[in-house]
């Protein structure tokens, strides 16, 4: 891309001033930054030299944001940015750790901005982003003592193409969110994601994540627990069929005494899928009396699955409580023939096991309807 | 409770007896070609071991140093005394070594070992194997238990078919080193269906300053064989560091069973960096048991590569790691063969300011259907100061398996503590109990004698008073 053009989008933009220099610098690190190499650890196991960067054909993205109390302020970023330039400035932190960052940084046009005032209740929000190239960036801020519900839709746009998102999110005191993030597009794109929330003290997050649809996906899910008493609960499904790749990082940082994190993944591959889980648990050296559990558990369905894991305990104080679990097999053969003398076939009976090893993510999630798409979603991807 | 901080000493005088430096030649300072040249000439090799020297030398020169794992930046290769011949020639009994050399095995109780349990002795004084002696009845028998030199000169078909193909020199850059500049080591041949009841001891010692120590040890199982072989090392205590980059070599033919056993008690001088690595064949069990308490920094990850269907790895790793130390330790389990089975257990302790990390590894091929394998870590940290990582991967490549790690980090557990001080102990005596019975699934594998000097190591490194 030319450097003419990019100024030329960032005018054409009519932004204010401050986030056209936070373009101009994101585009300055892209500019000099190589694609994300193999040898690097986090980039070991998904291969993205084959995306396309430097001359992306973009595409329309499609916002939908359904909210059911109007105390809360959501609307598509493209208006946040003209509408509440000073508290997105506040607020929009994002510092280029690679490539893909930088180009989000430099390109984004639309997303999710989400802000619930102090003390509110903010009930839920049904969100809905049809991607296209053209990357996205949202923010969600919750004021102190606040509460929300959101639900975000990832579908696309186009039939080829690739999707990067960074969302910002910032818990301040005593706020809690319940955060159901999901991608479910056809089988034929590659989506990488970027979230990362703050939290401050007595602040909450429960992340509800599924892992669905595309051809390649990367999620990246960071939480820092920066404030006393905060708490994250991170909980993911990720279902492979087919040829697909998933790549899920998740990484909770304990940086204050008294913080909580449980983080549980599940996924069920069949076919040649593959996928990858790296956790990371890191307790800072002033994090004391912290406590962090990290499970990773994963099925294998297909005779070709795959599936790594790499979940990592960084513990640099004494007087903590931390713990991880991590499986992975097949479906015991006699638990299968025991449901198949019951009457079902083969792909019935091990859907009925399936859905006991995800139901104890599935049932933790709060939003009845959340629940029953990501069953469905489950099922039809599971169906022979 | 008003705690005060644990003041805690390493008492290494048992281990540290200095002696004057004793040697008959040394090569200068820093490595070159010409440096491995020498080398290989004075121990008239066959041309084959200098070119597979030579070869390893310019690969460890192209190749990087490890970006990750402990930090090795301080390490001068240009300081470092590569080859140090201690006599000049093997002492057919204890009595003919050097008076240094006879005070400091004695010291360590290695001739007393000798004639109390072991089937067999090595003992290397900085570069060379000074002494090695095995049982009569089991050489009839067509044991071998020599130094690797002595083997490539002895046994050079059986050494050529093996040695490097393991660990290759290109397996990473200390493999390299020590392919190019190794010296001593131990070479273990026990013949087919030959059960050796009492364990071989190999024992390594560093009396120089700043050199480095690169043992060879190459081990073949022979089907239906059975044996335990254990080391053991200690070193004096300078205040320039040395750098001990060993190989290790273990073939496990079907049925063998082969259990090796490392007892690490390097001076906290010493960057320990080794590569240890079995082949297992048809129903063969290895088991590596490493207990690493000293050196400074520490790299070594004991693998198994499961070859043949029913093979079994019994990895048990224990990591202590005190003031100024580093001990990145871990093990590798790779599932090749169907049926296979490996269970790694690891357990660490950090104290005053040490880190411990478990690096580890289980990877599953395609077509190793059936496979189990089981990882635990438990890290325990005794102080504030101290740090513990864990950091497993888990490669799963076939559907048919069954993997699972567990790993708990976190300090000595409160009410146990109370429990033990509320019946008189002294909190240091309460920890020490503590951290002994954490390690208990390793001592107890360990031969009563060696038990006792790893329980009196722990208790040494916990040596202290509360204020």
């Amino acid at each position: 891309m030319i450097v003419e053009s990019f100024l030329q989008s960032v005018k054409d933009r009519n932004e204010p001033g401050w986030m056209n220099s936070k373009r101009l610098n994101a585009f300055v690190k892209f500019s000099q930054t190589g694609m994300p190499n193999p040898k690097e650890e986090e980039w070991k196991y998904t291969d993205v030299s084959k995306i396309e960067l430097n001359n992306p054909k973009f595409g329309i993205v499609d916002i939908a944001i359904k909210s059911s109390s109007d105390k809360v302020i959501a609307l598509p970023m493209k208006e946040a940015i003209k509408k509440f330039s000073d508290i997105i400035q506040k607020h929009f932190l994002i510092s280029d750790s690679d490539k893909f960052v930088s180009f989000v940084h430099s390109f984004w046009d639309n997303g999710i901005f989400v802000y619930v005032p102090q003390d509110v209740d903010g009930g839920t929000i049904y969100s809905s982003i049809g991607n296209s190239t053209t990357p996205t960036y949202s923010l969600v801020i919750l004021e102190k003592g606040s509460k929300l519900n959101l639900v975000e839709e990832n579908t696309s746009n186009e039939d080829q193409h690739f999707s990067s998102n960074v969302t910002e999110i910032s818990v301040k005191e005593s706020a809690e969110l319940n955060y159901f993030p999901y991608q479910n597009p056809s089988n034929d794109l590659c989506n990488l994601h970027y979230k990362r929330a703050i939290l401050e003290r007595d602040g909450k997050i429960n992340w509800f994540v599924g892992m669905f649809g595309s051809k390649l996906s990367r999620w990246k899910i960071e939480t820092l627990l920066n404030g006393e008493n905060a708490e994250c609960q991170k909980r993911g499904i990720i279902i492979g069929n087919h040829d697909q790749h998933h790549d899920m990082i998740t990484k909770t940082f304990h940086m204050v005494q008294h913080t909580k994190g449980n983080t549980e993944v599940k996924g069920v591959l069949t076919d040649n899928s593959f996928s990858v889980y790296r956790g990371l648990v890191r307790i800072e050296k002033n994090a004391q009396q912290s406590d962090a559990y990290m499970g990773s558990h994963n099925i294998l369905l297909g005779e070709k699955a795959k599936a790594n894991s790499i979940p990592t305990l960084q513990i640099e104080a004494n007087d903590v409580k931390a713990t991880h679990g991590s499986s992975t097999g097949h479906v015991d053969e006699e638990k299968l023939f025991y449901l198949m003398t019951r009457g079902l076939d083969r792909n019935e009976a091990e859907n009925v096991i399936v859905e006991g090893f995800v139901g104890s993510i599935l049932n933790k999630i709060t939003l009845e309807d959340v629940r029953e798409k990501f069953k469905s979603i489950i099922i039809e991807k599971l169906r022979k | 409770m008003d705690k005060q901080p644990l003041v805690i000493e390493r008492d290494y005088s048992r281990y540290e007896v200095k002696e004057p430096d004793e040697f008959v030649y040394k090569t200068k300072k820093g490595l070159s070609k010409e440096i491995v040249e020498e080398i290989s000439k004075i121990k008239k090799e066959p041309k084959w071991m200098l070119e597979f020297r030579l070869k390893a030398l310019e690969h460890f020169f192209s190749r990087s140093m490890p970006t990750w794992g402990a930090d090795l930046s301080k390490i001068n290769f240009d300081e470092i005394t590569y080859y140090i011949k201690p006599t000049e020639r093997k002492a057919p009994t204890w009595e003919d070594l050097p008076e240094g050399m006879k005070r400091t095995f004695e010291k360590l109780g290695i001739p007393e070992a000798e004639r109390r349990f072991l089937a067999g002795v090595e003992a290397m004084y900085d570069s060379e194997t000074v002494y090695h002696k095995i049982r009569d009845d089991l050489a009839k028998q067509g044991v071998i238990f020599c130094d690797t030199d002595t083997a490539v000169k002895e046994y050079p078909e059986i050494v050529r078919e093996y040695f490097g193909k393991i660990v290759p020199p290109n397996d990473n850059k200390f493999a390299a080193l020590n392919s190019a500049c190794w010296s001593g080591g131990s070479f273990v041949f026990i013949p087919k269906n030959v059960e050796v009841k009492m364990p071989l001891q190999a024992y390594f010692r560093i009396n120089s300053q700043q050199m480095g120590q690169f043992e060879r040890t190459l081990i073949i199982a022979e089907e239906g064989s059975k044996a335990h072989y254990i080391e053991g090392c200690s070193s004096a205590v300078y205040s320039a560091d040395s750098l001990h980059a060993a190989v290790v070599e273990v073939i496990a033919k079907d049925h063998a069973h082969f259990r090796y056993t490392t007892l690490q008690n390097w001076s906290n001088d010493i960057y320990n960096l080794v590569t240890k690595r079995a082949h297992a064949y048809e129903n063969a069990i290895v088991e590596w048991l490493d207990a690493n308490i000293g050196a400074k920094v520490g790299m070594k990850y004991p693998s198994v590569f499961l070859l043949g269907k029913n093979a079994r790895a019994d990895i048990l790793s224990i990591a202590f790691a005190g003031n100024g130390q580093h001990q990145d330790t871990g093990a590798k389990a790779v599932h090749i063969a169907p049926n296979t089975t490996s269970t790694i257990t690891a357990k660490s302790v950090s104290k005053d300011g040490g880190k411990t990390s478990y690096r580890g590894l289980v990877k599953i091929f395609p077509g190793a259907v059936n496979s189990k394998s089981f990882v635990r870590c438990d890290a325990l940290i005794l102080d504030e100061q101290s740090v513990s990582d864990t950091i497993p991967c888990m490669e799963i490549n076939e559907s048919k398996v069954d993997v699972g790690h567990e790993a708990t980090v976190g300090k000595v557990n409160d009410s146990q503590l109370f429990y033990l001080m509320s019946r008189g102990l002294t909190e240091q005596q309460a920890i020490t109990l503590i951290v002994n019975g954490f390690f208990d699934a390793f001592t107890k594998e360990l031969p009563l004698e060696y038990a006792v000097e790893f329980n009196r190591l722990i208790q040494l490194e916990m040596t202290g008073t509360v204020g």
